[in-house]
């Protein structure tokens, strides 16, 4: 008869068998979504998508997101605001990035968001890295997709800021492996066409100091947040001025540090709120109350000694995986996440395919 | 046509029905080793029960020990990469445990090393065929590390 085998040997046995599966399960994912990042699906589609990718409804949206979230559901069902389709997550009309000649993508990954009064911003980036990077123009009012400016760059643009004292889109750009901000002018926004074929340019590029990457970017009375983003260290918010000419200085006033993995910064009536996410991790809202630091005249004061890490948040809230910027507008916390991109789609547990707005005051 | 509420209701009967197989199947392994069967529906209680009949209890409270111990740190600490990286250690233990609670599992009951993967990897199955099997429970007392 067959010697059994020794106890300690069987478990030993157990436990490769394990870790051997775990790691093959963690290759076969990582060389799914490697593939998926590097495939673009075709599609009969003539024009920018503007119909959802996923969810026909926003209450199917909720209800299903709420399946891997129910809390995310129960605050949203609450207090939940307008919403507006992603774009271009089916498809996007742009420009292939080598020959300048317009091209069908279907890897748009949406990264960042801005509010104004008039519009909602929202960029996206080739996931595949063909073609060029764009900003889809949204009718606040109507919702409907009003323009797509086609970006004279291939870049990440993951965030975006409304600078309403000048009118003006600031995009954050990656230019030479340097932090930079680009800008629009609302009026060339405006005077757009995006059946030209060209590329829209920036009206000023201004190279940011004190930061190796503009990760993500909001206004905020005169100034420009910009965050680094830094998947394993603490990652910084610096601000910059922008002078009474429209420009920004390019040395930042403060560099402030925040916690690692944050993807995004918005800031309203007190409140920096910043997200954090990463992989399919649960992504959180950091809020912080800024009241002790603004002055009479109800404006904000930055000093040398602020840091802005978890332990400073009068709260954190939990959100669903993969959320990048957020904006503020009417008292409402945007939100955009990129779970939707085709490359996402089949890896996370959620997909949100709107920006959804949420007031956040009310969540404790 | 099968309405949404229709089809709620259908999943859940169907996950409580197979709630109650695998418990059972449990619970009669729970005999088996002279233990009362319903502790094996009590949730945490039929954890503590398997460590008693197949190993020792102080591994559990090892593993719940580690578990609040790392939950204790990450809300000192206020962070959430803290408790991300704190939570990995208990995770980690959990699934030792897992695999040498499985490997025990399977010899109480005479089974082979395929036994032990089973369980391990498919304990609900596992219950219930050593639950509803022809299997004997015999205690094994062998350890990892023997005594000399």
């Amino acid at each position: 008869m067959k010697k059994p085998m020794s106890y300690r040997k069987e478990v030993t046995l157990v436990t490769l068998v394990a870790v051997t599966l775990a790691v093959i399960a963690i290759v076969v994912y990582v060389l799914f979504f490697g593939s998926l990042r590097k495939y673009e699906y075709k599609s009969d589609l003539k024009e920018t998508s503007t119909e959802p990718a996923i969810y026909a409804t926003y209450e199917d949206l909720l209800e299903g997101v709420g399946e891997s979230y129910p809390f995310f559901q129960a605050d949203m069902e609450l207090y939940g605001g307008p919403s507006y389709v992603v774009p271009g997550l089916e498809m996007t009309v742009t420009l292939n990035d080598k020959t300048g000649k317009k091209a069908k993508c279907t890897s748009m990954t949406p990264q960042g968001l801005a509010v104004s009064d008039k519009y909602v911003f929202i960029s996206s980036y080739c996931g595949t890295h063909k073609h060029k990077s764009v900003i889809y123009v949204i009718n606040k009012e109507t919702a409907k997709l009003e323009k797509t400016l086609v970006l004279d760059s291939m870049s990440h643009v993951g965030g975006l800021a409304y600078d309403t004292e000048n009118q003006r889109l600031w995009v954050a750009e990656f230019i030479n492996k340097k932090a930079y901000v680009g800008a629009l002018e609302l009026s060339e926004i405006e005077g757009y066409d995006q059946n030209s074929g060209k590329a829209l340019k920036y009206s000023r590029e201004v190279q940011l100091k004190g930061i190796k990457r503009a990760s993500s970017v909001t206004y905020q009375d005169g100034r420009l947040l910009v965050v680094y983003f830094n998947m394993w260290k603490n990652g910084l918010l610096n601000v910059y001025k922008i002078g009474e000419d429209g420009n920004v200085n390019s040395k930042p006033s403060y560099k402030i540090d925040i916690d690692n993995t944050v993807q995004g910064v918005a800031y309203e009536n007190n409140l920096l709120v910043m997200t954090k996410s990463i992989g399919p991790l649960n992504s959180t809202l950091q809020v912080f109350d800024l009241s002790a630091n603004v002055d009479k005249n109800n404006k904000l004061k930055f000093n040398k000694d602020m840091t802005f890490n978890a332990k400073d948040a009068i709260y954190n809230i939990a959100m669903p995986e993969k959320l990048e910027q957020i904006y503020f507008s009417d008292g409402k916390l945007y939100m955009l996440f990129e779970s939707g991109a085709f490359a996402y789609r089949f890896l996370s547990f959620s997909n949100v395919d709107r920006v959804i707005s949420l007031d956040i005051s009310k969540i404790k | 046509m099968v309405t949404g509420n229709t089809q709620t209701i259908v999943n859940a009967i169907v996950a409580i029905a197979v709630w109650l197989i695998v418990h059972y199947g449990l619970a009669r392994m729970f005999k088996k080793a002279g233990e009362k069967g319903w502790k094996a529906f009590i949730p945490v209680y039929n954890s503590w029960t398997s460590f008693k009949v197949y190993w020792e209890t102080k591994y559990f409270l090892i593993g719940i020990g580690t578990v609040v111990v790392a939950f204790v740190i990450s809300l000192v600490a206020q962070s959430q990469n803290v408790y991300e990286l704190v939570m990995i250690l208990p995770l980690l233990m959990m699934k030792v445990f897992g695999i040498v609670l499985a490997v025990r599992m399977s010899r109480c009951h005479g089974k082979n090393f395929w036994w032990s993967l089973m369980i391990f990897f498919f304990p609900d199955l596992a219950y219930i065929c050593l639950g509803f099997g022809k299997s004997k429970y015999e205690r094994f007392e062998g350890q990892f590390f023997e005594k000399k």
